[in-house]
Parts: C-alpha cells; sequence; structure tokens
C-alpha cells in the first residue's frame, strides 16, 4: 500500500474507509501511527546530573593539572581572572523498552469504543517507537533480545511483536539483559492483583529501569453502564457472578469506588518504583495518553478521581 | 333454563371443523345444561369451569421459571467479586399481569359452550329438513332477506345434523319443470342457495304440489316455506300438501315490505300515466316512480301516493313530447325488481306527423277543413304540426298527410317523393281534385287510379250505400271493431286489376278497395278512397277512424317484417332478470310470436324484456301479466306463520370467542417481550480458557 494513499486516507478523514484500510494495511502502517508521532514532542538526550560528554552546561571550575588547555573559557578566565573549564552535563542515549498485554481480556470492546485496548495500545506502542527512533535513540520490546533506531522502526517492531510467542500471563517475559537506566512503556489493562503488578516492577526496577505504566481501558470499564439481570464473566478465566440489576445506581456507584481505589494503589505504587502512571480510554483519542508521558496532558483525568462519589 | 334431551353424537358433514361436533358430543355425555343470558345462549357443564385454572396455572407455572440472565463478558470481573448485589427481588408476578391470561381462559371457557345470539327455535322433528323457496318476481324486492334466512336454517339444520331439501317454485331458466332437490348434506344445500336467484316470472305453485306428490324420498319433518307473500289459486292446496307431511313454518313479508307492481302505460294516448299495486293495504305510502332514457340517465320522477285501505295508486309524467320519446324505460325507486320495471318502445311514443295546409284552408269554418278531422283524430296521439310542404319536410316527420285540398306543385312533389323514398309514410285522401285528376300524380299514389269519382246509394250502384267489409288479417286495420253507421257514400277506384290484396288494407263489402297501400323504397305510400272530411262519407266522423288513423302512423316504422305479419317471430334482444337488470336471455328463452306479445305470456320461454331487433323492437313487460296481487290467505291451522326476520340474525360466537382468547394470549406475549426488551443480546467476546503459567519471570 503507497504512502500516498496511507495520506490520502488520513487527510480526507474517509473514517469508514479509513478504517477498512488500515485493517488490511500491515499493522505498523495504521494510518494513525503516523499522525499521532508527529504530535509528540521532540525531545533531547537525557542529562545524567553529572559531568561527562554532552551538550547542556553542567558547572564551571578552576583550570586543573591535566585538563585540556583548549577547554579552558576565554571570557569567564578573563571575569574571574584565572583559568576557568566549562563542564558539560553528561549526555546519555536513552533506550526504551515497550511492553503490549496479550491476555484475552485485552480484546474487550463495547459499543462505546471504537477498537479493542489491544488495538489502543497497539497503535500508540508503535507511534512511540516511531518518534523515539526519530530522535535517534533506541526502542526495542522488553520481551526482545536486541534494539533499534532509526526511520523503519516502526516496522521492525511490528516484526518483533508477530514473532514473539503468546503470553497470557499478564507480566512481560524478560530475556535479555536490560540496559541500566533504560525506559520502560508498559501498556495493559491492569485489572490483575496489586501484587502481580508489584512483582513486575520489582523486577524492573532491579535492572535499573523506570518509566511509564500506561493503563488502557474501555469506556465500559470505567462508566459500567449495564442493564437487566446479567452474568458477568471474565476473560481471563477468573469465573463469574450474577447480579439481577446490574442498572442499580448502589451498584454501579459501589463498582465504581472499587475501581478507583484499584487505580489509586497501582498509581502510588508505581511511583514507589519509580513509575508513573496513565490512564488512557480508548473512546478518547490515543495521542492523549502518549503526550501525557511528556507532561503535556494529564496523566489522570479528573473524572476519574469523581468516581465512586 | 331448558334442559335439552342428549342427542347421540352427531356426525358433522363439514369435515375439518369437528370441534363443534367433538364438543356437542361431549357436552350430550355429560348431561350439560342450556343457558340463556340475555340474546345469547349456548350449553354449559361444570366441567368446563375447570379450564380457568388449568390455563391461569399453567401460565403461572411457566413464568415461575426464572429467566436466564444475560451473560457479559467483563474485564473488570475480580473488582464485582468484591461487591454483593444488593437487589435480591422475589420474582414476583404483578397482579395486573394476570388479567390477560384471565380473560384468555375465560373467553376460552365461553367459546366451549357454544354461545348464539340471537338463537332461533330449534327446528321441529327429527327427520329431513325442506325449504319451500317462492323464488318468482315477488321475492326479489326482499331477496336478501330471504337469502339470509336460508343460510340459517341450512346452519342450523348443520348444527343438527339433519339433511336439507330444497324447493324452489318458480320453473328454473332452462325451461324445466319445478323440483324438489335434495335430500342434500348442508354445504351441498348451501352452494344451492348462494346461487339461487329471483325469476322474473311467477312462482309455479301447481308444479311445486306435482313435484310433491311425486316425493320418493324420505318425508320431511320440518318444513320452512319462505313465501312471497302473495296468493293464487294453488297456494292453500300446497300449504295443506305440506302440513300433510311435516310441521310447516310459513315466512312472509312484513306489510311494508311485500312487493309492488308497475303496470305500463296505456299505449297511444300520449300521456304517460302509470298504475302502481300492492298487496297489503294498510298505511299511507309514497313510491318514487323514475323514468331512464336508453342510457339509463334519468329524466323525470313522479310520486305516487298509497292512501290508507288502497291497493293502487297513480302517477303521471307530464313531459314534452321530444323528451317523452326518449323514454326507454319506468321504475320504482329502490327497487330491484322486475315487476317494477316497465320498458317502453315506439307503442309509447307520440310519433311527429305533419298535414299540409296551404294559405287556403279557411280558418272561420273549421267544420269544412279536412285536416281538421285529421287533426281531431290523431291529436291526442301523435305530435302533430300543419304547414307548407317545405317547412314540413324540414321536420322529422314519420307521417306526411295530405288531403285532397293541398296543393303541392313540382318540385314540392319531388321533395315528397325523396322524403318517402327514404323511409317517410305518406297518408293521402281522395277527393274532388284527385278524382279530377288535376293533380293526378302516379308517383305519389299507390296505384293507377280511374279518372272520376263513384258514387255509392245511387242508381248505378243498385242502391246499396258502402259499408266496410271486416279488415283482412293482413291489414295493419286487423282487429280494429267497425262501427256499423260507416257508410262511404263517394270513392275513387283504381284501374282494373291494379288492386291486390297485397296493397288493400280495407275493402267495402262489395271488394272495391277503401285504403291502399304501396312500399316506395324504404317508405310507403298509403292513399284513403274517400275524402277526410264528411263530403264523400261519414267515416271520418267514426272512432274507427281514429283507429285506422293511429295504425297507420303505428305502421309508419318503414322496415320490412311488418307485425301484422304473424309469422314472423322476434328473437329476445336482451332480457331482464328477476331484479330488473338487463341481461343475455336466458337457456330457455324462445322468439316472440304475435300470438305471445298479444296475450303477454311471461315465462322461461319469453322472459320480460325487448325483442325483436335493433331497429324494430317490441317490449315484453312482467307486470302487464299480473293481474292481481292478493296476500296469502288462510292457512291449515298447524301451520305456523311468522315474518322474515330482517337485519336480526342469528350468530355463533364460538369463532369471536376464541378469538378474543387467541388475541388476550397475545396481549400477553406482548407484555413479556416488553419486559425482556432491556436485555441486549449476549456479549459476542469470547472468553479463553485460563491463561498458562507466567514465562520469564
Amino acid at each position: 500500500m503507497s504512502v500516498l494513499r496511507q495520506k490520502l486516507t488520513a487527510l480526507f478523514g474517509l473514517l469508514g474507509k479509513a478504517d477498512e484500510t488500515a485493517r488490511k494495511l500491515p499493522l505498523h502502517q495504521h494510518p494513525d501511527i503516523e499522525r499521532i508521532s508527529r504530535g509528540l514532542p521532540l525531545h533531547g538526550p537525557r542529562l545524567m546530573k553529572r559531568k561527562g560528554p554532552g551538550t547542556e552546561f553542567f558547572e564551571a571550575r578552576a583550570y586543573a593539572q591535566g585538563d585540556d588547555p583548549r577547554r579552558i573559557h576565554a571570557r569567564l578566565s578573563a571575569r574571574r581572572d584565572e583559568p576557568i573549564v566549562i563542564e558539560k552535563e553528561a549526555e546519555i542515549r536513552q533506550h526504551f523498552y515497550m511492553w503490549r498485554d496479550d491476555r484475552p481480556s485485552m480484546d474487550f470492546k463495547s459499543a462505546k469504543a471504537s477498537c479493542s485496548p489491544r488495538q489502543a495500545a497497539d497503535i500508540m506502542l508503535l507511534a512511540l517507537s516511531k518518534h523515539i527512533a526519530r530522535n535517534d535513540e533506541r526502542v526495542g520490546l522488553l520481551e526482545g533480545t536486541r534494539l533499534t533506531q532509526g526511520g523503519r522502526a516502526a516496522e521492525w517492531m511490528a516484526t518483533q511483536m508477530a514473532e514473539l510467542p503468546d503470553n497470557q500471563s499478564g507480566a512481560p517475559a524478560i530475556r535479555g539483559n536490560l540496559v541500566h537506566n533504560s525506559c520502560a512503556v508498559l501498556f495493559s489493562d491492569f485489572m490483575m492483583p496489586l501484587a502481580q503488578i508489584e512483582k513486575t516492577l520489582d523486577r524492573l526496577q532491579a535492572s535499573g529501569v523506570s518509566g511509564w505504566l500506561v493503563m488502557v481501558a474501555d469506556p465500559q470499564l470505567i462508566e459500567f453502564d449495564f442493564k437487566g439481570d446479567t452474568l458477568f464473566y471474565g476473560l481471563n478465566g477468573e469465573g463469574e457472578k450474577n447480579f439481577e440489576k446490574a442498572e442499580s445506581p448502589n451498584l454501579r456507584r459501589n463498582y465504581q469506588k472499587e475501581l478507583k481505589s484499584h487505580i489509586e494503589a497501582v498509581d502510588q505504587m508505581a511511583r514507589r518504583k519509580g513509575f508513573e502512571f496513565i490512564l488512557q480510554r480508548t473512546d478518547e483519542e490515543l495521542f492523549k495518553g502518549l503526550r501525557a508521558i511528556y507532561n503535556l496532558e494529564p496523566k489522570i483525568p479528573a473524572t476519574i478521581m469523581k468516581l465512586g462519589l | 333454563m331448558d334442559h335439552i334431551p342428549s342427542q347421540p353424537p352427531v356426525k358433522s358433514s363439514r369435515g375439518p371443523f369437528t370441534l363443534a361436533a367433538g364438543t356437542a358430543a361431549a357436552a350430550a355425555a355429560t348431561n350439560a345444561q342450556a343457558y340463556a343470558l340475555g340474546p345469547v345462549a349456548g350449553t354449559f357443564a361444570p366441567w368446563m369451569l375447570l379450564a380457568v385454572p388449568a390455563v391461569v396455572g399453567l401460565w403461572w407455572l411457566m413464568k415461575s421459571i426464572p429467566l436466564k440472565p444475560i451473560r457479559q463478558a467483563f474485564p473488570g470481573i475480580s473488582l464485582l467479586f468484591k461487591l454483593e448485589s444488593e437487589e435480591k427481588t422475589p420474582k414476583r408476578i404483578p397482579w395486573w399481569q394476570y388479567i390477560p391470561i384471565t380473560l384468555a381462559s375465560a373467553a376460552l371457557v365461553g367459546a366451549l359452550t357454544r354461545p348464539e345470539l340471537n338463537p332461533q327455535a330449534p327446528l321441529p322433528g327429527s327427520g329431513p329438513v325442506m325449504l319451500v323457496v317462492d323464488n318468482g318476481w315477488a321475492a326479489a324486492r326482499q331477496w336478501q332477506a330471504r337469502h339470509d334466512q336460508m343460510q340459517q336454517l341450512i346452519n342450523r339444520a348443520e348444527r343438527e345434523g339433519r339433511p336439507v331439501m330444497i324447493l324452489p317454485t318458480a320453473a328454473p331458466d332452462d325451461g324445466s319443470p319445478v323440483k324438489v332437490q335434495g335430500p342434500l348434506s348442508p354445504a351441498e344445500a348451501r352452494q344451492i342457495a348462494l346461487q339461487m336467484k329471483p325469476l322474473p316470472w311467477p312462482a309455479d305453485r301447481e308444479g311445486a304440489l306435482e313435484s310433491l306428490t311425486a316425493l320418493q324420498a324420505d318425508k320431511p319433518s320440518a318444513i320452512v316455506w319462505l313465501s312471497n307473500g302473495l296468493n293464487d289459486k294453488a297456494a292453500r292446496p300446497l300449504s295443506e300438501k305440506l302440513a300433510s307431511m311435516g310441521q310447516v313454518t310459513i315466512l312472509e313479508d312484513a306489510p311494508a315490505d311485500s312487493a309492488r307492481l308497475l303496470l305500463p302505460p296505456e299505449t297511444g294516448t300520449g300521456k304517460m300515466t302509470v298504475t302502481v299495486k300492492r298487496s297489503h293495504t294498510g298505511t299511507q305510502d309514497d313510491v318514487q316512480i323514475v323514468a331512464v332514457d336508453e342510457s339509463g340517465k334519468p329524466i323525470d320522477q313522479a310520486t305516487a301516493t298509497f292512501k290508507p285501505g288502497a291497493s293502487e295508486t297513480q302517477a303521471s309524467f307530464n313531459l314534452p313530447p321530444e323528451i317523452s320519446n326518449e323514454l326507454a324505460r319506468l321504475s320504482i325507486a329502490g327497487e330491484p325488481s322486475a315487476a317494477a320495471t316497465v320498458l317502453l318502445d315506439e307503442r309509447w311514443r307520440r310519433r311527429p306527423v305533419g298535414v299540409i295546409a296551404n294559405a287556403q284552408n279557411n280558418a272561420a269554418q273549421p267544420l269544412l277543413n279536412e285536416s281538421d278531422y285529421i287533426d281531431q283524430a290523431l291529436n291526442p296521439y301523435v305530435d302533430l304540426h300543419q304547414g307548407p310542404v317545405d317547412e314540413l319536410l324540414k321536420r322529422k316527420l314519420a307521417v306526411l298527410v295530405m288531403t285532397d285540398a293541398a296543393a303541392v306543385g313540382k318540385a314540392q312533389s319531388l321533395k315528397i317523393d325523396q322524403w318517402v323514398q327514404e323511409g317517410g309514410t305518406l297518408l293521402r285522401f281522395a277527393g274532388q281534385r284527385l278524382a279530377a285528376q288535376e293533380t293526378l300524380d302516379q308517383s305519389l299514389l299507390p296505384l293507377k287510379l280511374r279518372q272520376g269519382a263513384r258514387t255509392l246509394g245511387g242508381n248505378v250502384s243498385g242502391g246499396k250505400e258502402g259499408k266496410l267489409a271486416p279488415f283482412p288479417s293482413t291489414s295493419p286495420f286487423a282487429g280494429i271493431p267497425l262501427a256499423s253507421h260507416i257508410t262511404i257514400k263517394q270513392e275513387v277506384l283504381p284501374q282494373p286489376g291494379a288492386d291486390n290484396d297485397e296493397n288493400t288494407w280495407a275493402r267495402l263489402q262489395d271488394g272495391t278497395p277503401l285504403v291502399t297501400a304501396r312500399k316506395h323504397g324504404k317508405g310507403q305510400i298509403v292513399l284513403f278512397h274517400t275524402t277526410a272530411d264528411p263530403a264523400w262519407s261519414n267515416l271520418s266522423l267514426s272512432g274507427t277512424f281514429v283507429d285506422m288513423m293511429r295504425a297507420v302512423v303505428a305502421s309508419s316504422q318503414g322496415v320490412a317484417g311488418k307485425l301484422e305479419n304473424t309469422d314472423i317471430s322476434l328473437p329476445p334482444l336482451k332480457t331482464l332478470d328477476g331484479f330488473g337488470r338487463f341481461g343475455a336471455p336466458g337457456a330457455g328463452a324462445r322468439p316472440l310470436t304475435a300470438e305471445a306479445l298479444a296475450q303477454n305470456q311471461i315465462g322461461p320461454q319469453h322472459p320480460p324484456g325487448y325483442y325483436g331487433n335493433e331497429s324494430l323492437r317490441q317490449a315484453l313487460n312482467l307486470s302487464a301479466s299480473i293481474t292481481t296481487i292478493q296476500p296469502l290467505g288462510a292457512m291449515p291451522d298447524s301451520v305456523l306463520r311468522k315474518t322474515y326476520a330482517i337485519g336480526q340474525k342469528e350468530r355463533d360466537l364460538t369463532g369471536a370467542l376464541l378469538g378474543g382468547a387467541l388475541g388476550f394470549l397475545l396481549l400477553d406475549l406482548l407484555i413479556v417481550l416488553y419486559q425482556r426488551r432491556s436485555h441486549k443480546g449476549p456479549d459476542k467476546t469470547p472468553a479463553r480458557k485460563a491463561p498458562k503459567p507466567e514465562a520469564g519471570s
């Protein structure tokens, strides 16, 4: 499928056709990926808060024996009347690791959403990967063994994802060694026991990895808008439970209270382990969640905080 | 409540619908009781009540079984496990939901009792049921009531499981005799009754009596005679014969609904006065008579009023001749019957006749004018015009009268000649001028004449004055009574041998012709060999003269095959059915002879209608053949007499109640569907099996 056609489809906003075309496209050529990735801000290398090779100013100190005389800063030396050397802040090119939950619950799609959490997570993951690679940084899969950079990152990532073995455990199966001080972005609905999430985060923290937890949620997961005598069942084999009046306001309120507690608990745990928690609804624009990584959007919508009240 | 005796289970002839028979049998077997609630009656047995709790109980049982809940996949199920569903509603059915099902079972029970609205008494006896139906002309007015009554009686016979016999009393239109049909199954009887129609001739009760006498099959035990309410000499014998066979009930029309007769107006008078007759004398009643033209467009309307106690009345139409000549049909408004319809033909039309009058006519001395005698003779019957030839020929005339005094020039006589050849009738009178051959013009005479006039009563003729001989049967004057005082004193004579039987319409007793005629082209020329005034004879002072003049006018149709020729018979053109509607002639219709026409013989061979062809048609009217109509007379004591119950139909309500029960069940179903509407379909997200053990942790 030509790039021209992609652009045309995205440009004219032929939604139905776009969806259809998108579905027929290989994943990495989904029109939204390019659009979203271009909506993310450029960012520079990460500063290390110590002196080292870089471009950002770190400190100015007196010339010491052994320093390269070419590093003497003329103007500052003249001002201070002694030889001064500028130290730069050490920069490091980031390494990013991506992971997307593969459990069946990620396929749950209600009528209110236009795509399932799995599809949303895939698009966000590839858009972010494309953006990172475009910034000369390296990106790879948490469950993979290599990292890549450059223009064809999205395609490479998609291929890698397709080649991964099934993992419906809800935790990443980390194979290779992770680069110290790298970043990880984990996409999931995080509807799992806290202990399981904590285990994953501990593992990552031990490898020196920090990052973001992106909860991709279907609107019904948050709103719980059901009616009638309903037998709910879990998609991951959790079991089932019957409620005779699913529309009951009490039931909805109590459920949302539980959901809010769970989100808060995950958020606090993430912070303790060096991660940030972001909530992305599948009925909202997917770039919002990614821009939240860059602090350009709220990480958790204000409405979530009002749940259960 | 009457207790009806148990009857053996009946075999219904209507195969599929055995609920009736089955229930009747069951009801009979358990000694069901008849009940009556106002206009509704039926049979009821206590076990039927069990249907109500049975149906309601079954319904309650079905509703108590809980509905399957909707299955819904949900990723947040782990959170739901922490919650308790608070509202444990007991599955109670609200009271109002019991209403439709209770009504449905009540309707079902009602249907089991086989209720009937306006039930009629059961038919007497247990053998076949006979329906004697007067389906002659008099049944047409209230035919629907008879039809409905027949259907109800057949239905009743079916319910009682009895065969039916039908005896229509009017001869069928194919000319076969009246005959009893049956015994028939109720279904067959129903078919026959459906196809029965009133016929446009009187009922043949004698034929009915004969066919009853010849009856070999089982004698009927219940007889209903759907009569036309009219009496004839066979009515009493027929009723006695019926009464000897079984219980007889006679149904008659109410006096206000009885048949009426519209008699044709007198012919040739030019006036349209009609007589209306009715069989029952009673209250005052108004009758509208409508006159329509050939295309059916109403032209005029007249009202006839029956005074209380009167059995006949009259109404007149006062129309100018041009309009009254267009009338084709008179009928009683709102009464579809062959006896309430009169068809008109030429006999009722006033023909236009012209009399040539010159300036010489002496208006001051009317008795000297020949044309005045013509006028006197013809004027009430025809549309008479006088004037010069040119003026007259501008009109459409049937007859042109030329008296002796009329002076006609060469050009005019050529015009007259032309006119006669085109179909007109020229009527000439002799006189001095014709005798003197002043205006002798062979083309305007029927035959060659001798010069001069013959005088009768003088010495030459031996003293006898000319008396008229009776008119030959081939003459248009045939049948006209001769007044004995007519004497002819003077007449013109034809050339020897010129006269013959064919062209002579009237002769004197000595054989000399008095009136001669000849066909000329499409028309004819008629010559009276004497004067139109009393100069040569007193013919013009007599009534015979009037009739002769009218006959000449009537003969002026100008078509071959005149009616005076009795060998000619007229084929039926279009005939009326019992309802007075035109249609093609029936299977038994035969051509009309002059004798049949004169005697007005109405029957399957000669139904009322038009006979002949389009240019020469004769109307044969039913009402002209009926002299009197009398109500049905006294009957044997055992005979019951009733009137047709119009509008009060007996109706079986079983079907309606079953339909009602079904309707209530549907209502219940709709309520259930409405309650379930909020249940969307089950979620289609597939649930997968339990997760594999964690990898790589």
